[in-house]
């Protein structure tokens, strides 16, 4: 027998070859070497690490693929959409078609799906590739698939308009004029008709309250009115109610609007207290109220003024994997607003467009939060770091030390979740955040077998003026009870 | 956002008894459990595959499966059961990778990145990191190469695939399966010779 050809060659390595290429590569030692050392390179490359996701992360993904799999724009049905929309865009060019719709069923467009609240007043005044939805009045939540190149897909309310790229976000107006947009994610690139332009990435909003306040009393540190920026449920999880550990909700404060407030103002206790107090003594919504974002509980959060961005508790810590797999089983039966927000991961990378003038630690702090929202823990904590390496007197150094600490809770390395808590309790211990602090760390103790000092953290904790750091301590120190008995 | 919910029928019969081909049969009828189980029975060959295409990071990845399991939905219509499920997908997951120029760019600063790693590597004396460094060898082979190669390679020879079928899920003449295999493994050898003849 010759030397095998490449082709036959490479099929036998495969395949296992037959008895005349066996019996040539007994005879034949430039094949034989050839074929020995491709068979060490295969091996050798076998052996090649290869990174595996976290069970969280692995179910995080699901949620986000069974979630984008049920939305609108499923490519299989695209193409069927396309008659009805160009015979509703047709309607609305030829006879001014402007309609009040009702909330359900959706319409769909051609590059994706528009849902009317009640009461929403809207006419598609363009087919694609230019689509156009032109608002009047209302609010719609509109979802629109990735375009391909020299698609449009936009949004246009009286001198206002959205431009998108394959997303989904809320959009509201009031008498021609554009009052809110939120992001749930992807991207939006908003030009309004008064101030800047601005691109709002997922879980940031525009408002038009904001803006108008804004250049009222325009804040020393504010780049653009036009960029109000806010956060939309950055870490919401739902709870779980079975497990026996309060399941610490998240922080919905806002870190773009923290980072452009004066540090005495932002890390004035008292003013945060009087603030959270007004929240909670006057549930209906200030006009900048009326601009929170849809999120997980969208109802609570239109009852939330602004000024309250945040829960008190951050996230949860020291959960069983039992518990947080039912958490995560609920978060599929309510898929959406958690799992849209974290949808395709190049999106949530998506950088914020913010002035280059921006101080190293805003940037650093922003990175954080974004890394913290998508669940990359590790690149959360290590962020948070930077901030108190870059500008060690920066006014962020205090809730960056605290959220350092919940990224790496929440990442699941407890013992240096520990650490961090213990210390921004030492360098915080006035901050508004040290009962939460006290209790996180608790919990964490409880896990690592250190019963009394858990209880002396959970006993700190308990004269928190917060109702809900108050019962996570009860509830720890209840833990610790029944644990004696 | 509100008012959208994402349908959770569940498809006839125990969707843990249910055959891959089954599955795939529900999931083109827009069936999302049947998209789940798939996820539950696969996720992990998919990650595997697109773990060991060299790209920049986790979030890459998290990219390719996402995308993968979004084509396993639209694609599933079309499954015609020649090949097995797990060949297929990962031929889903190959064409995803491919045709994503996004990654290709990534793929190509990762592996700028990541020979200047081993650039400035010191020179490592014992045995343990000497094969380290072959490892490391091996990796970067395997990123110089073109990506349909690197397909080839992974499918077949780390995948263990088979090369009928692969061909058949790449969509592509079996011989050139081969030839991108051969030259693949020729790259993939010489690697390993270059790293054993440097003193």
């Amino acid at each position: 027998m010759t030397c095998p050809g490449e082709i036959e060659l490479a099929r036998a390595l495969s395949t296992g070859g037959d008895a005349e290429l066996a019996a040539h590569l007994a005879s034949c030692a430039t094949c034989r070497a050839a074929w020995d050392a491709t068979r060490v390179a295969i091996e050798l490359a076998r052996e090649l690490p290869v990174a595996m996701p976290s069970p969280p992360r692995r179910e995080e993904m699901r949620t986000a693929i069974l979630a984008a799999a049920a939305g609108p724009a499923q490519l299989p049905a695209r193409r069927s959409w396309r008659v009805p929309a160009i015979v509703a865009a047709a309607a609305a060019g030829v006879i001014g078609y402007f309609a009040t719709h009702a909330a359900s069923p959706p319409s769909a467009h051609t590059h994706g799906t528009v849902r009317p609240a009640p009461g929403a007043r809207y006419v598609v005044s363009a087919i694609g590739p230019d689509e156009v939805i032109t608002l009047s009045e209302g609010e719609l939540d509109v979802e629109v698939e990735p375009l391909h190149p020299g698609e449009r897909f936009r949004v246009v309310v009286g001198g206002s308009e959205l431009e998108v790229r394959g997303t989904a976000f809320h959009v509201a107006a009031d008498a021609e004029r554009l009052v809110e947009v939120a992001v749930a994610h992807g991207r939006v690139d908003l030009t309004p008709d008064h101030g800047a332009p601005a691109t709002l990435a997922a879980g940031q909003a525009w408002h038009a309250t904001a803006f108008a306040e804004r250049t009222r009393s325009p804040s020393p540190r504010a780049p653009s009115a036009a960029t109000e920026l806010r956060e939309a449920e950055p870490l919401a999880e739902p709870r779980d109610p079975s497990a026996e550990r309060r399941v610490l909700s998240a922080e919905r404060r806002d870190p773009l609007a923290a980072s452009r407030v004066p540090s005495t103002e932002r890390r004035d206790p008292s003013a945060e207290r009087r603030d959270a107090s007004a929240a909670s003594g006057n549930p209906s919504p200030s006009p900048s109220a009326a601009t929170a974002i849809r999120g997980r509980d969208p109802s609570a959060a239109s009852r939330v003024p602004s000024t309250e961005r945040r829960d008190p508790l951050p996230p949860a810590v020291g959960r069983s994997p039992s518990a947080e797999r039912r958490v995560l089983s609920a978060e599929r039966r309510d898929p959406l607003p958690s799992a849209v927000g974290r949808l395709p991961s190049a999106e949530r990378r998506d950088p914020l467009p913010l002035p280059s003038s921006r101080a190293p630690d805003e940037v650093a702090y922003d990175d954080a939060w974004a890394a913290l929202r998508s669940g990359d823990f590790g690149r959360a904590a290590g962020s948070f770091s930077r901030v108190v390496l870059l500008v060690p007197d920066s006014p962020l150094v205090e809730d960056a030390s605290f959220w350092r600490a919940v990224a790496l809770a929440r990442g699941k390395r407890s013992a240096e979740a520990a650490s961090a808590f213990r210390d921004f309790l030492d360098g915080f211990a006035r901050s508004p955040r040290a009962g939460q602090a006290s209790a996180m760390l608790g919990w964490l103790l409880i896990d690592a077998g250190a019963f009394d000092d858990a209880a002396r953290r959970f006993t700190a904790a308990s004269g928190d003026p917060d109702p809900q750091v108050r019962h996570s301590a009860g509830a720890g120190l209840d833990a610790l009870a029944q644990r004696k008995r | 956002m509100t008012g959208k919910l994402v349908p959770l029928r569940r498809v006839s019969g125990d969707i843990t008894e249910m055959s891959d081909e089954a599955l795939v049969a529900a999931c083109g009828t827009g069936d999302a459990p049947a998209l789940g189980a798939l996820f539950d029975r696969f996720h992990t060959a998919v990650y595997r595959f697109a773990g060991r295409l060299p790209m920049t990071d986790d979030l890459a990845r998290d990219d390719l499966v996402q995308a993968t399991f979004l084509e396993i939905r639209r694609a599933a219509p079309a499954f015609r059961g020649t090949s097995s499920v797990k060949t297929w997908i990962l031929g889903i997951a190959a064409n995803v990778a491919r045709h994503t120029l996004r990654a290709e760019r990534r793929r190509r600063a990762h592996q700028a990145r990541f020979l200047e790693r081993v650039a400035a590597a010191p020179e490592l004396l014992d045995a343990q990191l000497e094969r380290r460094k072959l490892l490391a060898r091996i990796a970067e082979a395997l990123a110089r190469l073109p990506r349909d190669q690197q397909i080839a390679f992974i499918l077949c020879d780390l995948e263990q695939l088979p090369g009928v079928e692969v061909a058949r899920a790449l969509d592509i003449p079996e011989g050139t399966l081969w030839r991108r295999l051969h030259t693949a493994r020729k790259a993939m050898r010489h690697a390993i010779e270059k790293a054993e003849s440097r003193p």
